[in-house]
Formats: structure tokens, C-alpha cells, sequence
């Protein structure tokens, strides 16, 4: 779990978001990967695909020894009312300092208020966990009732 | 198929490869390729053949059923017309979406068995839209305006009624006076920026500039009133969420603050809230705070406000205001 190369994946975003393109890749990773059905299915981009540099793949292909370094994620961006739908997003935890939060500290920032020295979740944003069973969003974490490493925060 | 491209034109077109080839190729940056094809600008020309040009019987025969005889007979001369070698040399043709995701099923027709087919209703009429009468306000300017043609003339111009506008609550916010250096000397005027509000959810500000006090302040008014537009409120007392906004050298963050608060902002920020019905906000203005820019900032922060209906249509999600459904709506 690369916290460096997902704070990339946020700074990409982000700046995919503002120069307002259609679609971009990401480095294929198994974080990056449920991060962006986690993303998907939270509304933020339209489509998750798997692909190589020159595009989304057209037929499958597997992920071998011999292309994995070159495997991309390819995500289709969504934009509503001449804005992006996805306009920030940052790391909570960074490599020099992770954080860990409980399901008691997760709810208190559900609830917009501050726990471990984090924000507290303003309205529409989604905060990401990555737990044992998963990486999920913080509401649906505490559904679960488990506990995390706090990762990005989106909104 | 239409009559800009005709059948033996689709018949000779040459499939056009969707992807740039990959092997072989090595990234050496994170950017990735275009997705899309870059057009050559002299494509090598494809050798002609006797047959390529002329239409089989078949052709003709489909060509018949599209086309009415003189359409086709038209056709025919125009494709006679045209050079050959020229048609081959043409540009390649983007084909494709290649972000198109490929389902399996057909979706852009109604199935019978899983959707929903709309009902026919015989006999019923269109929907239509009453178009609204435009009404063009006569306005004659004057020079000598009193006070009762001011607000006629804005009456006619926003549709307010005059005595609606007599009751807006206007405040001067700045004034001081500026000077234009010219050959002549310098000419001192004052300047005058003014907010109005109907402390319901209107806000406007405007600014006024003349030789006389009176007169720049007068048309900062006048202006505030005119420019007022409506402005979100969450519950009519405080803003949705916090905003952050930067303007020129004004940084500035709004919090949206729970019933009771008050109004805990620096002083512009304050009347600003009074005329526009804002009962609970904090304000926090780092950086630059010229009163001007932070009136034109805060204006600025008010209008980007990212409403809970609009996150809710990008997202495609049901976001429900918990507050308003456990206590009724009666907060």
C-alpha cells in the first residue's frame, strides 16, 4: 500500500479535474483499483477500465509478468453544470504520519465533527478507509463497525 | 447512409485502426498517448482500380429504394464528377468512441420484456409552455431624477414594486474619494460602493463614482438595487457547508454554523449578512482585507456555494437532509 503513489493518484485527479478532460489513466495497482470502484460507485467518475497506455482495453487482457508495469486503470471523469463532480481530493494519512482511526472516531467525523486531529466530513464529501476487510467509505465502514487507516478524503 | 456519403463510398472507405500500435513503443513519460488517431497530412494515396469507382446491379438496386430516379440520376452525374484520385486522398475519418464502454446488451431500444414501454394515450394533446409576453419597459432618462423616478425606473427594470424597493435595507460601505492624473492636473472624484439586501435572501452591490459625494453614492445605491440577485441560504439562516474562495489578494473561508451562532464576521461582512438574512456564519479573512475586495469577495463566496441538489444530480446519489427529516422541517 503506497500512500506516495496514491497521493500522485489524488494530485492527478485533481488536475484532470481542472483542465477538464474526458478521461485519464492511473498505474494499475490492487489500491487503485477499489479505490476507483470505490470512487465509481460513490458517484465521482463515470467508468473504471482496464487498459494499457495507448487506451482502455477493447477485449480482455490478463495482467502478466511480462506487462504489468506498463497495466493502466483508465477513468472516465464526470462533470455536471460546467463543473466537476470530483474537484478535490487529498491524503489524510501521508507516509511520514498514517493515521488509524476506530469505528467511535470514524463516526464522530461522519458527523461533520473532528477526531484525530482530522476534519470532520463536510456535506457530500467522502472520506476513505482502508480496513482488513476492504477499502471503503467511511459511512459504509461503520456500517461494517471496523476500523481503518484513514487514506483521501474527496470531494 | 445519405447523400454525403453515398453507398460506394462506405463500400471503398478502408477501416481505420482505432488504437496507435503499442508494441514496440516505449513511455517514457507518465503522460499518455491520445486516444485519438493524429491525422496525417498527406496520406500515401491508394492505387486505383477499374472497379473500385462503378456500382454493382445490387448497389443500384439499394441505391433505388433510397433515392427518388432524378435524386439518383443527380448522384450518379456528381460521383462522375468527382475525381477519383482526389476521393482517395481524402483524410481519414475518426471512427469511435474509444472510452465507449461495450455492453452486451442493446440499450438504446425498449425491450418488451424488461423495460417499462410508455403507455399510448390516444387523444391527448402535447404539453405545451405558455410563453410569457415580453413586456418592454419604457424608459426615458432624465437628468433631473427625483427620488420617486429613481424607483420607478427600477421597478420597470427588476420587476419589483416600488414600495418593495423603498423597503430594501441599503448601507454605504465605502467611499473615499480618487484622482485621475491627466495634463491637466488632477481631477479628484469619490467613489462609493453600496450594498442592498431585502434581508430575505436578496443581496446586490454596486458602486458609483462622481465629482459630488451625494451623487457617487446615490448611484452606488441605485446600482446595489439593480444588481441584486438571489443568494442560497441553508434554512434561510446560514450558508450550505464552507466555502473558500480567493479573489485577487482576498483569501477567505466561510463556516456554515449551527442555530443561535450569530453573526461572528468582521464588520463588511456583518452588514453584508443583515441585508441579506444571514443570522449564523463565521468568517475568517486572511491575507488581503481592502473592505472593497473582501464586499466583492464575500459576493464571490456567496454565489459559489455547492448546493446539496447539485452534488446530488452529478453523483447520480439521494442525499437527504437528515436534519430537516427528524425534526420535521419545524427547525
Amino acid at each position: 500500500m503506497s500512500l506516495v503513489l496514491l497521493s500522485h493518484v489524488c494530485s492527478h485527479l485533481q488536475n484532470v479535474s481542472k483542465a477538464r478532460l474526458s478521461a485519464t489513466s492511473i498505474p494499475l495497482t490492487k489500491l487503485h483499483l477499489a479505490l476507483s470502484l470505490q470512487l465509481q460507485s460513490n458517484g465521482f467518475i463515470a467508468s473504471v477500465t482496464r487498459g494499457s497506455p495507448a487506451g482502455p482495453d477493447r477485449e480482455y487482457t490478463p495482467t502478466t509478468q511480462a506487462n504489468v508495469a506498463t497495466r493502466r486503470l483508465w477513468l472516465a471523469m464526470k462533470y455536471y453544470d460546467n463543473e466537476p463532480v470530483l474537484s478535490e481530493m487529498s491524503m489524510v494519512s501521508r507516509p511520514k504520519q498514517r493515521v488509524w482511526v476506530g469505528v467511535e472516531e470514524l463516526q464522530r467525523l461522519a458527523r461533520g465533527e473532528p477526531a484525530a486531529y482530522v476534519d470532520g466530513l463536510r456535506p457530500g464529501e467522502c472520506l476513505f478507509v482502508g480496513t482488513d476487510s476492504g477499502l471503503f467509505e467511511a459511512r459504509e465502514a461503520i456500517e461494517r463497525g471496523v476500523g481503518g487507516q484513514l487514506l483521501c478524503r474527496v470531494r | 447512409m445519405s447523400a454525403a456519403r453515398p453507398l460506394s463510398r462506405l463500400l471503398a472507405s478502408t477501416p481505420t485502426a482505432s488504437f496507435r500500435p503499442s508494441a514496440g513503443l516505449r513511455a517514457f513519460s507518465t503522460t499518455p498517448l491520445s486516444l485519438y488517431p493524429r491525422r496525417q497530412k498527406h496520406p500515401a494515396p491508394v492505387p486505383l482500380t477499374p472497379q473500385s469507382a462503378a456500382y454493382t446491379p445490387q448497389e443500384i438496386e439499394e441505391l433505388q429504394s433510397h433515392f427518388s430516379p432524378e435524386q439518383l440520376s443527380a448522384l450518379l452525374a456528381g460521383e462522375n464528377a468527382i475525381d477519383r484520385a482526389d476521393f482517395e486522398r481524402r483524410m481519414g475519418r475518426r471512427r469511435g468512441d474509444p472510452m465507449m464502454l461495450h455492453y452486451l446488451d442493446d440499450l438504446t431500444s425498449l425491450d418488451p420484456v424488461l423495460d417499462f414501454l410508455p403507455k399510448p394515450k390516444p387523444g391527448e394533446p402535447m404539453p405545451r409552455q405558455v410563453i410569457p409576453e415580453i413586456k418592454d419597459p419604457v424608459l426615458k432618462p432624465t437628468d433631473d431624477d427625483v427620488e420617486g423616478d429613481v424607483f420607478k425606473k427600477l421597478s420597470a427594470r427588476t420587476g419589483m414594486p416600488v414600495g418593495e424597493l423603498r423597503n430594501l435595507r441599503t448601507r454605504l460601505m465605502v467611499s473615499h474619494s480618487v484622482t485621475n492624473q491627466t495634463r491637466m492636473g488632477k481631477i479628484r472624484k469619490i467613489y462609493a460602493l453600496a450594498v442592498a439586501g431585502n434581508g430575505n435572501g436578496l443581496l446586490g452591490i454596486g458602486e458609483g463614482k462622481s465629482v459630488e459625494s451625494e451623487d457617487a453614492i446615490r448611484q452606488a445605491t441605485y446600482m446595489a438595487m439593480r444588481n441584486m440577485e438571489p443568494i442560497p441560504r441553508y434554512e434561510g439562516r446560514t450558508i450550505y457547508g464552507d466555502v473558500k474562495v480567493k479573489q485577487g489578494a482576498v483569501e477567505m473561508k466561510l463556516f456554515t454554523r449551527p442555530p443561535g451562532f450569530g453573526v461572528r464576521c468582521s464588520a463588511h461582512i456583518f452588514e453584508m449578512c443583515r441585508c441579506l438574512g444571514i443570522h449564523d456564519l463565521s468568517a475568517r479573512v486572511t491575507r488581503s482585507r481592502n473592505p472593497m475586495n473582501v464586499i466583492k469577495t464575500f459576493m464571490k463566496a456567496l454565489k459559489s456555494q455547492k448546493l446539496p441538489e447539485t452534488i446530488a444530480r452529478g453523483r447520480g446519489k439521494k442525499m437527504i437532509d437528515v436534519r430537516r427529516v427528524y425534526y420535521g422541517g419545524t427547525v
